[in-house]
């Protein structure tokens, strides 16, 4: 089991590109495998917002060993070919620790712009085409909202990880084109963590829509991370995520710095 | 006068981001003012994002000026454009300067995008227009030709902006008037660039201004791969340019190393 910090690209602190740059490297100093940022354009009564690709950049020049991406990037928003950029600087950048979360995103980041793709839509062939740009390939694709040719990048190595709300399909829509899957399950009072017999259905759900079966899954474990780590294992989960819970960037400090509950090699 | 260095984004060298970092820092240590880097999607690989080069070189330096000379604002949502620009000047404590211009057709007809001139320039025009909206903390009520914004309102930031384009063609006037800079291109008539003269250099300032640009901003002057005299340098200040931007374009990078060592040519 490996454990990742989680944060917002938006708010007065983390907002501030340097407020998350110097969380990930206390994260990596604490023993954190991970540092993942949300990336969202318009967040109602927060007007700071990160660009989490020109962040990220900033990271994997200030860290060594932490995997880092962002958790999730929205393919209908985006131009896949400028995505596949960033992701194969990143990856180069960072020497292979980039972990790239795709989604449809929320409609919140499409409105205010006018943009009315199908975002279920973009999602599953914005994927195929970013796997086929970074792919090292020669690329001729001519679907339904995207066309591309004669387009060829080098290869990279990027793990695609699949998000959105489970149990609806969503997130399986592109899971033949991942290496991973990062569900969001929401509750009466928000995100609610997935049990072990849930993340079981989740992983089974995954491979049956086509999803490796050695692939990653990725919860989202809550302010603090549950401790059933042997019952989340064995249901495949491979990564806990948490934000600590704190609201105050100076909580959030104090948790990261504490490091994470148990390390691989003692939940192994 | 000010020192830039000026490097490609792709190419097996300098796509290499950890190899552009590099440079960057030694820029900054040998003295130079700024280090500024192409934009381009189709080209010979490796082709590195300059946003995600640029943040690794904001942390990684302190003083030095940076950017992308030029972004083609025409082939990017100018929203994400704003957060790149708010997010690397937060990150660099002001040192961005955004060149923006029209872009090269390659980078739009090979993903099926509208790559003729009238299209580029209208897109261009308004998508700087809409970058300095978002990037002014009001709240951006836009419905344009191109562009439709509504109710979006981000932390305020200023950023300098420079336009750029093919001189002595309209181009980089046509976002004059939201410039606070002109860094324009000259070909030398075989596929190549040219170094302005200083006459030049004055011609390109008097359009700057008369096309709603600022007296008082800044010319940026492509000087290629010669190291200017003195009296060269000064000829181009008396002609009202404030920057003079130097690069390897077709320096290997050894030769690009040793160039940046030796400092700039003040």
């Amino acid at each position: 089991m490996r454990c990742a910090i989680y944060v917002p690209n938006y708010g007065s602190s983390l907002g501030d590109p340097s407020v998350l740059v110097s969380l990930a490297v206390e994260a990596e100093a604490a023993g954190w495998d991970g540092f993942f940022l949300w990336d969202h354009v318009v967040q109602p009564g927060e007007s700071v917002v990160a660009d989490v690709w020109v962040v990220l950049g900033a990271v994997a020049a200030r860290t060594s060993s932490i995997a880092l991406g962002p958790m999730v990037t929205s393919l209908g928003r985006r131009r896949p070919w400028k995505l596949a950029l960033e992701a194969s600087t990143l990856q180069r950048l960072s020497g292979g620790r980039l972990v790239l979360g795709v989604g449809a995103g929320v409609p919140q980041d499409f409105s205010p712009f006018g943009e009315r793709v199908s975002r279920a839509e973009a999602m599953s062939e914005g994927v195929e085409l970013l796997k086929a740009l970074l792919s090292g390939e020669v690329v001729e694709h001519h679907g339904d909202l995207f066309d591309v040719s004669g387009v060829r990048f080098e290869p990279v190595d990027v793990p695609i990880w699949v998000g959105g709300v489970w149990p609806r399909e969503v997130p399986f829509r592109a899971a033949a084109q991942a290496a991973g899957v990062v569900p969001a399950t929401f509750g009466a009072e928000g995100l609610v963590v997935l049990s072990p017999g849930d993340a079981a259905r989740l992983k089974a759900d995954f491979v049956a829509s086509g999803g490796p079966a050695d692939g990653d899954v990725a919860l989202w474990g809550g302010g603090v991370l549950p401790e059933e780590v042997r019952e989340y294992e064995a249901a495949g989960v491979t990564w806990m995520f948490t934000d600590g819970g704190a609201l105050e960037v100076e909580e959030l400090r104090a948790f990261v710095a504490a490091g994470p509950p148990w390390s691989g090699a003692e939940a192994s | 006068m000010r020192f830039a260095i000026y490097v490609p984004c792709y190419g097996e060298t300098y796509g290499d981001p950890a190899v552009l970092c590099s440079l960057a820092v030694e820029a900054e240590a040998a003295g130079w003012d700024g280090f500024f880097m192409w934009d381009h999607v189709v080209a010979q690989p490796l082709v590195a994002d300059p946003w995600v080069t640029l943040g690794a070189v904001a942390v990684r330096t302190s003083s030095i000026v940076l950017g992308p000379m030029i972004t083609p604002v025409p082939r990017r949502r100018p929203w994400k454009l704003a957060l790149e620009a708010s997010t690397l000047q937060r990150l660099s404590g002001g040192r961005l300067v955004l060149g923006v211009g029209m872009g090269v057709p390659r980078d739009f007809t090979s993903f099926g995008e509208a790559a003729d001139a009238r299209s580029r320039a209208v897109r261009m025009t308004e998508g700087v227009e809409l970058v300095q909206k978002l990037l002014s903390g009001e709240v951006v009520e836009h419905h344009g030709d191109v562009f439709d914004v509504s109710g979006v309102r981000f932390a305020p930031v200023e950023v300098p902006v420079w336009t750029s384009g093919i001189w002595p063609r309209k181009v980089p006037f046509l976002a004059a008037s939201q410039a606070s800079g002109l860094f324009p291109i000259i070909q030398d008539g075989s596929g190549g660039f040219a170094v302005a003269s200083a006459e030049q250099a004055a011609r390109m300032k008097a359009d700057f201004v008369a096309a709603g640009g600022p007296v008082d901003g800044d010319l940026a002057i492509w000087g290629g791969g010669a190291r200017p005299s003195a009296a060269e340098v000064s000829e181009y200040a008396d002609a009202g340019a404030t920057w003079l931007l130097l690069d390897g374009w077709k320096a290997s990078l050894e030769e690009l190393r040793s160039y940046i060592s030796a400092g700039p040519p003040r």
